[in-house]
């Protein structure tokens, strides 16, 4: 086999970790809104099982959560995800919007109350105070741990192969196996490397373009 | 005519009393400085004044509008939420802390309100707030963001922004207190030009020399409860209370 036949299958893995990639951040960063503003809701309701949602997302691996997801259908309605492609992207969304939501909630509860205040007395509405106030600032402040996790879901794509998504990790292993090089691992590996090396560049931009204000 | 009128306020914080039957009331053109030993109230007494903390008991007046009152039952009922934006509309309030918008420059910090708020075009607003800044000796810092400025650039931008709205009366709540003994005095200055120009002002302050200086009327707080009110003459050379006289003493020593 030589470099081109092997890059084939590897670029079309990448292609799809890149397809969950996306799909995760587009997906769980509004949900992990929704999941902020509920868990700092005052009526208990809605943040007590919130809360119980986030510590499962984050208390239990996200190797399992796939599993679950995956199967649980399966038990319940007698039969499984018709896709497991969308298995992987309900399990990553569920689990990364749980993340997001407490950076979200870090980066809004950092904002004093003075600045809520001064929206109130100068006639903004709530919504007002969000979009034009609040949400802006919590925006710089949040771009460095939503970088962390950018990056950490480039690499947590590889976990879809357990669930049989054939991306790029499980492109490597299944060429590896069949040629005994480790040579597709390599290449995997430097092509993860460069994805979030484009990812880190993006958000140094990103940080540099909100330069102008403290 | 008044622009403040709130009679009989009560307001508790948890267990705390921290405002027991307060009536103050502030007339048009009127400077009322608010003084007082830490704790007294009176930083309260301004957020009541301005919705920013809700009464529990008494009733308050703007411009005529009744923002909030208490019925013969005891039960305190504040005005629907269109009427409340209405009248947070007429007053204005300047934070110790300036509170600016960090991510606005200096002429958007000012526009903002306006443009958004009250839906006015933006190019009228855009003259009005370079002649408040012409005004404040400000023009030539539009362009800059907050941090960029010292604190008594800050604050007399902060003024700006309230006065952009065209408020009926600025509330105060000490603006000095977080500036340097020069800045100070440049704050006080522009708030010497704006009760010169017949702006309605309640300050709470530490500044003695201000509130002799400039107020027209006086109150004294304490511990909750108005202990003396009366025109500057009377209260900083003969106040009635001995309270006030004890406040007074650590000032001129």
């Amino acid at each position: 086999m030589d470099f081109s036949q092997m890059m084939r299958p590897m670029l079309q893995g990448t292609v799809l970790s890149l397809e969950i990639f996306f799909l995760t951040i587009l997906l769980a960063m509004p949900l992990g809104l929704f999941v902020a503003f509920g868990r700092m809701s005052k009526i208990k309701i809605i943040s007590v099982p919130i809360r119980f949602y986030q510590l499962l997302m984050r208390g239990t691996p996200l190797i399992l959560q796939l599993m679950f997801v995956f199967f649980v259908p399966y038990y319940i309605f007698g039969t499984p995800f018709k896709s497991r492609f969308t298995a992987a992207i309900v399990a990553f969304v569920l689990n990364y919007a749980a993340y997001f939501a407490e950076i979200y909630r870090g980066g809004i509860e950092s904002i004093g109350p003075g600045q809520y205040e001064a929206a109130k007395v100068l006639g903004y509405s709530k919504m007002q105070t969000y979009t034009r106030i609040i949400i802006p600032q919590v925006v710089k402040r949040i771009l460095p741990p939503m970088g962390n996790e950018f990056m950490t879901l480039v690499k947590d794509t590889a976990l879809a192969q357990t669930i049989g998504v054939v991306e790029l990790y499980r492109n490597a292993t299944n060429i590896t196996s069949r040629t005994s090089s480790i040579t597709p691992l390599i290449v995997a590996g430097i092509i993860y490397f460069v994805l979030n090396f484009i990812v880190e560049k993006f958000f140094l931009r990103a940080e540099k373009k909100l330069d102008y204000y403290q | 005519m008044a622009v403040i009128e709130a009679k009989n306020i009560y307001k508790k914080y948890g267990d705390v009393q921290v405002l027991t039957d307060v009536s103050v009331d502030v007339n048009e053109g009127e400077v009322v400085a608010v003084i007082g030993p830490s704790g007294s109230g009176k930083s309260t007494l301004l957020r009541c004044l301005n919705q920013l903390t809700q009464i529990d008991s008494g009733s308050i007046e703007v411009c005529g509008e009744k923002m909030v009152h208490t019925e013969e039952n005891g039960v305190c009922k504040y005005a629907d939420k269109a009427k409340l934006h209405q009248i947070q509309l007429k007053t204005g309030l300047v934070f110790q802390n300036f509170q600016l918008f960090p991510h606005f420059s200096v002429l958007k910090n000012i526009m903002d309100a306006p443009v958004q708020v009250l839906k006015m075009p933006e190019e009228q607003v855009r003259e009005k707030a370079m002649e408040i800044l012409e005004k404040l000796d400000l023009a030539d810092k539009k362009d800059v963001y907050p941090f960029q400025l010292s604190g008594g650039q800050a604050q007399r931008v902060s003024i700006a922004r309230a006065l952009a709205l065209s408020p009926a009366m600025l509330f105060f709540d000490e603006p000095t207190s977080a500036l340097d003994p020069e800045l100070t005095v440049e704050i006080l200055r522009v708030m010497k030009d704006l009760a010169k120009d017949k702006m309605t002002m309640m300050v709470v302050t530490h500044e003695m020399a201000f509130a002799q200086s400039v107020a027209d009327r006086v109150i004294f707080m304490d511990k909750g409860v108005v202990v003396e009110e009366g025109k500057p003459e009377k209260i900083f050379t003969s106040p009635d209370s001995d309270r006030v006289k004890q406040f007074l003493q650590y000032f001129s020593e």
